[in-house]
C-alpha cells in the first residue's frame, strides 16, 4: 500500500497533465492553471527541504570546527539576516521588493553586486581551462580547436586580422610535428600523416599569401559554424534529451521506474 | 630549451589570470571605435522591432540577473529606446528571479526619462511571477488572472494603459501581443518557445548570453522565433544598427583584447605541447 499509493497518483498526475497539454480547451486550461499552481505550492515545500538540508549541513561543520568552517558561519548568518530582514520588510513596506523597501537596498547594493562577480570570476576560469583544454593531440581534438579559435574570433572585430597570423604558426608547427611523426610509422598510417603534415603546411603557407582575402573569411566561417554544424548538433543533442525524457518519463507514468518511492 | 617548453605548455594559471585581468582593464581606457558587421539574426531581431507600428504592444521579459547584464542590458536599452520612440506599448515582466526585474525597472526608467514617457500611460512593470509554465499558460487567458497588481501593488486595469492594450476585446491576452522580446540567461527562453510559440503563435525574437546562443539557433534556423542577439557580440551589432553607442560599444574593445590574449595562450600551449612531443 505504502508504494502503491504513489504509484497510483504518479500515474494519473502524468496521464492527466498530458492531457492537459493537447486539450486547450475549458475546463482543461483551467484544471491546467490550477495544477500548475500546485506545482509551485509542492516546489515551494522542495524550496523548504533545500533550506533544511544547507542549514544543517552547514551547522555540522561548524559544530565539527572544520578548516572552512568560518565561510558556513558567514553563510548561516547571512541566511537569517536575509529571512528576518525580508519578513520585516513585509510589515513595514507590504513587501521586500517594494520600490522603497529597505530589503531591496540589500538587494541592489550586496546582493546584485555578488552575483556579477561570481559570474565575472568564471571567465578567469573560462580562459585558464581553455589553454589546457585545447590541444592539438589528435585529428579530432586538432579540428576542435581551429573550429573553436575560428568562432572565437568571428566574435569580435578585426577578429578575421587577429586570428590570421596565430593560424599560420599553428598550421607550420602543426604541419612539421605530422612531418615529423609519419617518419616514425610505415603503410597507411604513414601516408595517413604525411597527408595531414601537406594539408597543415598548404593551409599555413595559403593563408601567409591571401591573409586579407581570410581575414574577411573568418566572420562569415564562424556564423557558418554556428548556423550550420552547430545547430545540427544542437538539434541532435535536443531530440536525443527530449526522446529521453519521453522515456524516462512514460517509465515513472507507468510504474517502471520507482526509484523516487525509496 | 626544454625548460622554456615545460613552462609554455605549463604555464601557471596565476600568470593568466594577471594577463587577463590588465587586457580587460586597459583597453576599456582607450574607448575605440570599432566596426560593426551584424549577422541575419541580429538583423531581423532589430527589424521585428521597428516594424512595430504606434501602440502596438512589445512583451518584455527580462530573464537574467547582474550575471548577464553586460551582455543583455545594451540590447534591451535600445529595445525599448526603439519601442519608446514610435509609441509602442511596453509592458514588463520576468519569471525567472527577481533579479530580472531590477535590471529591467533600471533600463525602462533609465529609457522612459529620456522619452519623456508616462508610467502607466506608455508602459507598465507588471512584476515578477514564479512557475513558469502556470504563468504562460495563465497569461494565454487573461493577464490580471497572472499578474493581478503590478509592480507597485495598483490593480493594472486601473491603468489607463491596460484599455489601450485591450483594444476591441475585455481581456488582455497573448492574442494582443505584438512582439514578445525575451532577454534569456536561464532555460525559460525554451519554455517560452516550446509553450507559448508551439501553442499560441506568438511572434518573438530573443537576446541570449553567449554561451547559450548556439542552444537557440535551432529554433531561429525552424522560424519558431523571429531573430536572435547572441552574446556581446550581437549586443554590439545591435547598438551599432540604432547607431548607438552604449555599454556594449565600450566594452566590446575589451572582448577584442580577450580573446587575442587566450588564442595568445592556446597557441603558445600547442607551440609547447608540440615541440616536447616531436622532441620526445
Amino acid at each position: 500500500m505504502q508504494t502503491q499509493i504513489p504509484v497510483i497518483v504518479t500515474f494519473i498526475s502524468g496521464i492527466l497533465i498530458m492531457a492537459l497539454f493537447f486539450i486547450p480547451r475549458e475546463p482543461f486550461t483551467q484544471i491546467e492553471q490550477l495544477t500548475s499552481r500546485w506545482y509551485i505550492i509542492i516546489s515551494g515545500f522542495a524550496l523548504l527541504l533545500g533550506i533544511d538540508s544547507l542549514i544543517l549541513y552547514h551547522w555540522r561543520k561548524i559544530k565539527r570546527r572544520d578548516k572552512d568552517a568560518v565561510y558556513s558561519l558567514i553563510l548561516i548568518i547571512s541566511f537569517f539576516i536575509a529571512l528576518f530582514w525580508g519578513i520585516w520588510a513585509w510589515y513595514a513596506y507590504g513587501g521586500p521588493f517594494i520600490s522603497n523597501s529597505s530589503y531591496l537596498w540589500l538587494f541592489q547594493n550586496i546582493y546584485l553586486p555578488l552575483d556579477a562577480t561570481m559570474f565575472s570570476i568564471l571567465g578567469f576560469f573560462i580562459a585558464s581551462a581553455s589553454y589546457r583544454a585545447f590541444r592539438a593531440r589528435n585529428l579530432e581534438s586538432s579540428l576542435l580547436l581551429i573550429s573553436a579559435a575560428i568562432v572565437m574570433m568571428g566574435r569580435v572585430p578585426f577578429g578575421g586580422s587577429i586570428f590570421i597570423p596565430f593560424f599560420f604558426v599553428f598550421m607550420i608547427v602543426a604541419g612539421s610535428y605530422f612531418l615529423y611523426i609519419a617518419t616514425k610509422y610505415t603503410g597507411f598510417n604513414a601516408i595517413f600523416r604525411y597527408f595531414l603534415a601537406i594539408l597543415f603546411l598548404s593551409l599555413g603557407i595559403g593563408v601567409f599569401f591571401y591573409s586579407e582575402l581570410l581575414s574577411q573569411f573568418i566572420p562569415s566561417l564562424s556564423n557558418w559554424i554556428m548556423q550550420y554544424p552547430n545547430t545540427a548538433g544542437q538539434r541532435a543533442i535536443i531530440l536525443g534529451l527530449t526522446l529521453g525524457s519521453i522515456a524516462f518519463s512514460l517509465r515513472i507514468i507507468f510504474g517502471i521506474e520507482r526509484g523516487y518511492i525509496r | 630549451m626544454r625548460a622554456i617548453l615545460d613552462f609554455l605548455a605549463l604555464i601557471d594559471r596565476r600568470i593568466i589570470y594577471a594577463v587577463l585581468i590588465f587586457a580587460i582593464i586597459l583597453p576599456l581606457f582607450l574607448k575605440p571605435t570599432l566596426p560593426s558587421s551584424p549577422t541575419k539574426e541580429v538583423i531581423e531581431a532589430y527589424n521585428a522591432v521597428e516594424s512595430l507600428k504606434e501602440d502596438d504592444i512589445i512583451l518584455i521579459s527580462t530573464d537574467y540577473g547582474p550575471s548577464a547584464y553586460p551582455e543583455l542590458q545594451p540590447v534591451l536599452e535600445v529595445v525599448l529606446e526603439q519601442s519608446f520612440k514610435k509609441n509602442v506599448k511596453v509592458l514588463l515582466m520576468t519569471h525567472w528571479q527577481f533579479e530580472g526585474l531590477i535590471v529591467g525597472i533600471n533600463a525602462i526608467e533609465k529609457v522612459a526619462k529620456r522619452y519623456n514617457k508616462v508610467y502607466g500611460k506608455d508602459y507598465l512593470i507588471l512584476g515578477f511571477k514564479p512557475g513558469v509554465l502556470g504563468v504562460m499558460i495563465g497569461l494565454s487567458e487573461d493577464f490580471r488572472k497572472v499578474f493581478p497588481t503590478d509592480y507597485y501593488g495598483k490593480p493594472i486595469d486601473s491603468y489607463e494603459i491596460y484599455k489601450k492594450l485591450i483594444k476591441d476585446d475585455t481581456v488582455l491576452n497573448y492574442k494582443d501581443i505584438n512582439l514578445l522580446f525575451g532577454f534569456e540567461a536561464g532555460a525559460t527562453g525554451d519554455s517560452w518557445v516550446q509553450i507559448v510559440q508551439a501553442r499560441y503563435g506568438v511572434k518573438m525574437a530573443f537576446a541570449v548570453t553567449a554561451v547559450m546562443a548556439p542552444g537557440y539557433f535551432p529554433y531561429y534556423q525552424a522560424k519558431q522565433i523571429v531573430g536572435l542577439v547572441g552574446g556581446l557580440k550581437g549586443a554590439f551589432d545591435y547598438e551599432s544598427l540604432n547607431k548607438s553607442k552604449g555599454l556594449a560599444s565600450l566594452i566590446m574593445i575589451s572582448q577584442v583584447v580577450v580573446h587575442s590574449v587566450i588564442l595568445v595562450f592556446i597557441l603558445l600551449g600547442n607551440v609547447g605541447f608540440i615541440i616536447r612531443r616531436i622532441l620526445g
